[in-house]
């Protein structure tokens, strides 16, 4: 091609593409709002996300989402963001994605609804879910079930249940599922909770297909008669074969996806309908308070013989299976032989989910009359769940001789305390109740009562000692700083040499050495005024003339009497040096002396540093 | 009769009733003893004369004007005062200033063996401490206090030389590395007498334990005197109180104490 044609197109192109660069740059990416449910299509027991997409805006979006009836939508979305440079235009694109979980199968519109995205309104467009009955693929994958519950239990029995949760073996080989907590929804029922560890996993057959199983035991109570429902869930995460997206290879034919993803999901037991039996009201004994199972039941003394006012110690034993939890301890009236004191329970089960085990009761009795020859028997009674009737047990009378008699002013309360009060001696024959001395001095008196920590005046006298280390800390940290400037450094140098140069000035003067002290006086001169040109490398060097020149601007502020005395000094010790000897008159020198700090103080001021 | 000379008699009738009829003065109660003394100083000598001369009511009363209106405490008062306790049969009580006597001054050797001598009287077993009771009690805890903050400023001190210098004065270091051991053992100490903070004395026998916060409510126990409990919460003058063996309700405020004595 022709040479000029580039040269041509250089001239064209160049200007062009700088112009629409410029263009673009200029244009504002539209914002577009967007929302849509990803998977659109599920079966129940799967959860899917709605998002929303803001595209074109980073600014903060606010809006009241709509919940339609049959969706259980989460308030807590997750949050992405993405950025892309197309064009030459960088567009924001935000999105919220919403945890859904639908509660029925059916077709779901989320309407539209209006969000705004900064200042500005904005129309989310509707949306549509469908959920499905799970396929046969899905329905053999995950369940759960509640088993070995009786079909017609009675109000109070215990049942020992187990909720099951079956995952197929192939699903759970590739997925590790991460199972969460098992939750019931149950009004008529209190359930009481498995232990942690009580979870079982094993390996089952259920129509052919292998299965691993999850169990869970659960205790049921059915605390109103009548048909009741009860239900479980458990949510859990698993990867499961991703639904195709249709057509052709969307048949059964073709097997399950080989592509997998992870879905959140949840097992449901479905309602599961009990009729509960009320207790017979024929025939229910006295004795009866609302044991359910079977049970048997013992009796001991702690001993046969005992004085009066001497507290036995009766044991009742409950073994058997049943709710423990809500047994009562019976009311035991012996007359007026015997004092009976609320007794001390103890609980001992024998399996883990407490069902079976034993109940140990502890009555301190206190015998009233000597003529007592036994304690009563017992009679208890519970209700047999299995054979629909009630049961009343009686346990033997024990003998037990009753020796001595009351005190004579009985002590009233409990047995302990009681034989405590009884066998406490008397202040005369107490040991040592008499030798333990008085102190004649009170010691130190405490205003308060507290420990020296609790009292708030001790936490306000700790700001003296950290203020004091603050205090110190902060001078250290100004003379590290004062130490790592040079300029500072050179100062404290040149105030120094100052200092010593008079100090070496005045004793020459005092001994009369005329050279030593003129030339430690031009020191300290050449040293006063090199505090204000720090830069200089040997300030002893410096020369009448140089001070002159340098500092001219700062001499011009210095009385005549100092400028003098400078000069003197200088032309006086110039002399010594290049002149040859030449003594100075003592007057002079006397003079010169008496001058030193008053000069001195004088460069000090036009000198600061 | 004339009509003024009857309304005149009548008059006079009505007149000598009345004077007849006029309300004798009551049978006015004896007054109380009132113990009054200048000082906290006073009252506690005036206790310990009351005391030598076995009028234990008023060596009581004494001592306690040292507590209630002159707010002061002492070892050596909370001792007398738990002896005074003891001598009137009021055991409860008495263990409760034993133990005050010795959170003042835990070394003090008369009230540990008038404590032990008063459970042993009560029939309750002298619980052996632990080693964080052991260790807090070799102490008060004012001392363990102060061994606290001066270990804890001397360590902040070399800390803050080590920060500026590459070395610290000798007298530093040595308070330094003193402090290294004390500051971890002043803090559990301290720590252990804080749990402390909450422990009570159960005062009266069979002192009832509610399961609600209200005289009318269930008893589910009875604690016997002298008791240790630890008080949790309060409620409508009730203290909620669990026992070590495991029973736990509302007691009366009246019958259980706290062995520190919480500031007004």
């Amino acid at each position: 091609m022709d040479p000029i044609i580039y040269k041509q197109l250089f001239k064209w192109f160049i200007p062009l593409f700088l112009l629409s660069a410029l263009n673009l740059s200029a244009q504002q990416p539209p914002i577009t709002v967007r929302a849509d449910f990803q998977p659109a299509v599920v079966s129940i027991g799967r959860m899917t996300q709605y998002v929303l997409t803001v595209e074109g805006s980073g600014e903060n979006v606010a809006g009241k989402l709509p919940t339609p009836d049959g969706l259980e939508i989460s308030n807590t979305p997750a949050t992405g963001r993405q950025f892309s440079f197309v064009n030459g235009v960088q567009t924001a694109t935000f999105t919220y994605s919403f945890q859904v979980r639908p509660q029925r199968t059916g077709r779901f519109q989320m309407p539209s609804w209006e969000v705004r995205v900064g200042e500005r309104s904005f129309t989310v467009p509707e949306a549509t879910l469908l959920v499905e009955e799970p396929g046969e693929e899905e329905r053999t994958m995950l369940f759960m079930r509640l088993e070995n519950v009786p079909e017609q239990p009675f109000v109070g029995e215990i049942i020992p249940a187990d909720l099951v949760l079956y995952i197929r073996e192939d699903v759970y080989a590739q997925t590790d599922p991460r199972i969460g907590k098992p939750q019931s929804d149950a009004d008529a029922f209190t359930i009481e909770e498995p232990p942690p560890d009580a979870t079982a996993r094993r390996r089952s057959r259920v129509d052919g297909l292998s299965y691993i199983t999850t169990i869970w035991p659960v205790t049921l109570t059915p605390i109103k008669s009548g048909s009741q429902t009860l239900s479980f869930s458990v949510d859990l995460v698993l990867q499961v074969p991703r639904r195709r997206s249709g057509g052709l290879f969307n048949d059964p034919f073709f097997g399950p996806s080989l592509f997998r993803e992870q879905q959140q999901m949840t097992a449901h037991t479905g309602d599961i309908s009990l009729s509960i039996r009320d207790l017979p009201a024929a025939n229910r004994p006295d004795s009866f308070s609302g044991a359910v199972g079977d049970f048997r039941l013992t009796n001991r003394l702690d001993r046969n013989q005992a004085e009066l006012g001497e507290p036995l110690t009766l044991t009742l034993q409950l073994t058997g299976s049943g709710n423990f939890p809500r047994i009562a301890a019976p009311n035991l009236d012996f007359g007026s032989q015997w004092r009976v004191y609320p007794p001390k329970i103890n609980f001992a089960p024998s399996d883990a989910r407490g069902i079976t085990g034993t109940l140990t009761m502890e009555y301190l009795l206190l015998p009233q009359d000597s003529a007592t020859e036994f304690v009563p028997a017992i009679k208890w009674s519970f209700f047999h769940p299995e054979n629909a009737r009630y049961v009343s047990l009686e346990t033997e009378a024990l003998p037990v001789r009753i020796t001595g008699e009351l005190p004579s002013a009985p002590t009233p309360g409990r047995p302990d305390a009681l034989s405590s009060n009884t066998n406490r001696p008397d202040s005369a024959t107490a040991p040592n109740v008499n030798t333990l001395p008085l102190f004649a001095d009170p010691g130190t008196w405490h205003h308060d009562f507290r420990p020296l920590h609790q009292r708030p005046l001790f936490w306000l006298a700790q700001l003296i000692p950290a203020s004091l280390l603050l205090g110190w800390v902060c001078l250290q940290r100004q003379r590290l700083r004062r130490a790592a400037d040079p300029r500072s450094t050179f100062l404290r140098m040149a105030d120094k040499r100052v200092r010593k140069a008079a100090s070496e000035a005045r004793e020459a003067f005092r001994t009369n050495n005329a050279r030593a002290a003129l030339d430690a006086f031009r020191r300290a001169l050449q040293f006063s005024c090199a505090r204000h040109f720090p830069a200089l490398q040997k300030p002893e060097s410096l020369t009448l003339a140089e001070i002159e020149s340098l500092y001219a601007s700062k001499l011009q502020h210095l009385p005549e009497t100092p400028r003098q005395v400078m000069r003197e000094v200088f032309e006086t010790c110039d002399l010594y040096e290049f002149g040859g000897h030449q003594n100075l008159s003592p007057d002079s020198l006397e003079k010169l002396a008496r001058q030193l700090d008053e000069t001195l103080r004088a460069f000090n001021r036009s000198f600061p540093s | 009769m004339s009509f003024s000379a009857r309304h005149l008699a009548f008059f006079t009738f009505i007149w000598a009733s009345s004077s007849q009829l006029q309300v004798l003065p009551a049978q006015e109660p004896a007054p109380a003893p009132v113990f009054t003394a200048p000082s906290a100083q006073a009252a506690f000598a005036q206790g310990n004369e009351a005391y030598a001369n076995s009028d234990f009511s008023a060596a009581e009363s004494f001592y306690k004007l040292c507590i209630n209106d002159f707010a002061q405490h002492s070892a050596p008062l909370h001792y007398n005062l738990a002896n005074t306790l003891r001598q009137q049969n009021r055991l409860g009580e008495a263990v409760l200033h034993y133990r005050r006597a010795l959170f003042l001054d835990p070394n003090m050797a008369e009230a540990t063996l008038g404590l032990r001598h008063t459970l042993n009287q009560l029939e309750i077993p002298i619980a052996e401490p632990g080693f964080l009771q052991t260790l807090a009690q070799s102490l008060s805890p004012n001392l363990w206090t102060m061994a606290a903050t001066f270990s804890f400023w001397s360590m902040i001190t070399w800390f803050t030389f080590l920060l500026f210098f590459r070395r610290s004065p000798l007298l530093i270091r040595l308070a330094a590395l003193i402090s290294l051991p004390i500051l971890p053992v002043s803090a559990l100490a301290l720590y252990a007498h804080n749990e402390q903070s909450t422990v009570g004395i159960v005062l009266h026998a069979d002192a009832p334990l509610h399961v609600a916060p209200s005289a009318t409510s269930k008893v589910s126990a009875y604690l016997p005197e002298a008791t240790e409990v630890r008080l949790t919460q309060q409620h409508d003058g009730f203290r909620y109180v669990e026992a070590a063996n495991e029973k736990r309700g509302w007691m009366p405020a009246s019958s259980v104490q706290t062995i520190h004595i919480p500031q007004p």
